[in-house]
């Protein structure tokens, strides 16, 4: 029997054709990862559309280059496919995806011997496409550029963190993942996650008044 | 509760995962201690930035990409079967197996049935000839020399 979202048994209530027929977008994670280990190829593209901006805002917290996160994201999704027979379905597959676009992306740090902190000159930082420039005539320029700079001292701040640290915070402070989230994320306790954040955030505030002169 | 204490505790606090008692006790000393304050302050300001760094707008496709590097890399195929298909081994495969199916059937001619020697005829006296000191070791492994010899002897007696 497969397993069908909220949403589809909604739409089947109120007489809709069945989401069988009409693709595969109101499947569960679960349902689609056993027709692609069905040997359905195609229906892994429904977990790709799902996630990929998810992952792809994620690796652009490790590698600011737009070209490295998608090579990051797209690394990511080939693994999980290679390992797909390895998953739990008792666990989220989101979490777990989540786990493989970390290690993926410190990989890729690692292979390119990326320094940890860049310099703020750096044109990564500056490229008009990484920072959108807002046409609304009423927001202030100067005021722009100051949240630019702020950012980009973040940015700063945080490669300058340990692994460990970095990943908790990218997760829980940038993401927006729950504690017990980015525990099944890193495969520890909640404890150490709340340890880890709270040295992140003590790490930035020290990090980031020395760079930026002033009390954050 | 010192500042000790309390400076440990405002990050749980600023997440909602402190129990009510700890809550109270850090918000009672927070209101009498400005550089807790600030330091309260100052984490809800650093989280209130780091979560305006996620790239929630930004959009990408990969599906085609994907596919391609699983179809083209033949992810989910073993590494020994994918090893097969690269021509820095199937090359050397393919000569090795053209040399013992050369050899195999090579191996396996019958070999021509020897021609009767006329005795007496050159053939045998550049034979004999050949096997000099420096190839009479192999002459005595040769199993045709008994036959030789045994002809010599014959023709000598017939000459006779």
């Amino acid at each position: 029997m497969i397993e069908l979202s909220e949403t589809a048994y909604k739409l089947n209530a109120l007489g809709v054709a069945s989401l069988e027929g009409r693709g595969m977008n109101g499947l569960t994670d679960q349902a689609v990862v056993k027709r692609v280990i069905g040997g359905e190829l195609d229906a892994f593209s429904v977990l790709v559309d799902r996630y990929q901006n998810r992952i792809y805002s994620v690796a652009l917290n490790y590698v600011p280059n737009r070209d490295d996160a998608v090579d990051v994201v797209q690394d990511t999704f080939v693994k999980a496919y290679t390992k797909l027979r390895t998953f739990d379905s008792s666990s989220a597959f989101y979490t777990w995806l989540y786990r493989i676009a970390v290690n993926t992306a410190i990989d890729f740090i690692r292979k390119r011997k990326a320094r940890p902190a860049d310099s703020l000159d750096d044109d990564k930082y500056t490229d008009s496409g990484f920072e959108p420039i807002s046409k609304d005539p009423s927001v202030d320029p100067e005021r722009v550029a100051v949240v630019t700079e702020q950012k980009q001292a973040l940015r700063s701040a945080i490669g300058l963190l340990s692994e460990k640290l970095r990943t908790a915070m990218i997760l829980h402070d940038v993401e927006g993942l729950s504690q017990e989230e980015v525990a099944e994320v890193l495969r520890v306790p909640v404890g150490t996650v709340k340890s880890r954040v709270s040295r992140a955030r003590a790490e930035l505030r020290y990090l980031l008044s020395k760079q930026l002169g002033e009390a954050l | 509760m010192n500042c000790e204490k309390a400076g440990r505790l405002i990050s749980e606090y600023v997440d909602d995962t402190l129990c009510a008692s700890l809550r109270r006790e850090l918000e009672n000393h927070i209101a009498e201690c400005s550089v807790c304050m600030s330091i309260l302050e100052s984490t809800k300001r650093l989280i209130g930035r780091l979560s305006s760094l996620s790239n929630s707008e930004a959009q990408v496709d990969c599906w085609a990409g994907v596919r391609e590097r699983i179809v083209w890399g033949q992810v989910g195929v073993p590494w020994w079967r994918r090893s097969l298909l690269k021509p820095v081994f199937a090359a050397p495969a393919f000569a090795i197996a053209a040399l013992l199916a050369f050899l195999f059937f090579w191996s396996g001619q019958t070999p021509e049935k020897p021609t009767q020697v006329v005795f007496g005829g050159s053939e045998y006296a550049s034979y004999i000839s050949a096997h000099s000191r420096y190839q009479r070791v192999q002459a005595f492994n040769d199993p045709d020399v008994p036959i030789i010899t045994a002809e010599l002897e014959k023709a000598s007696l017939t000459r006779e």
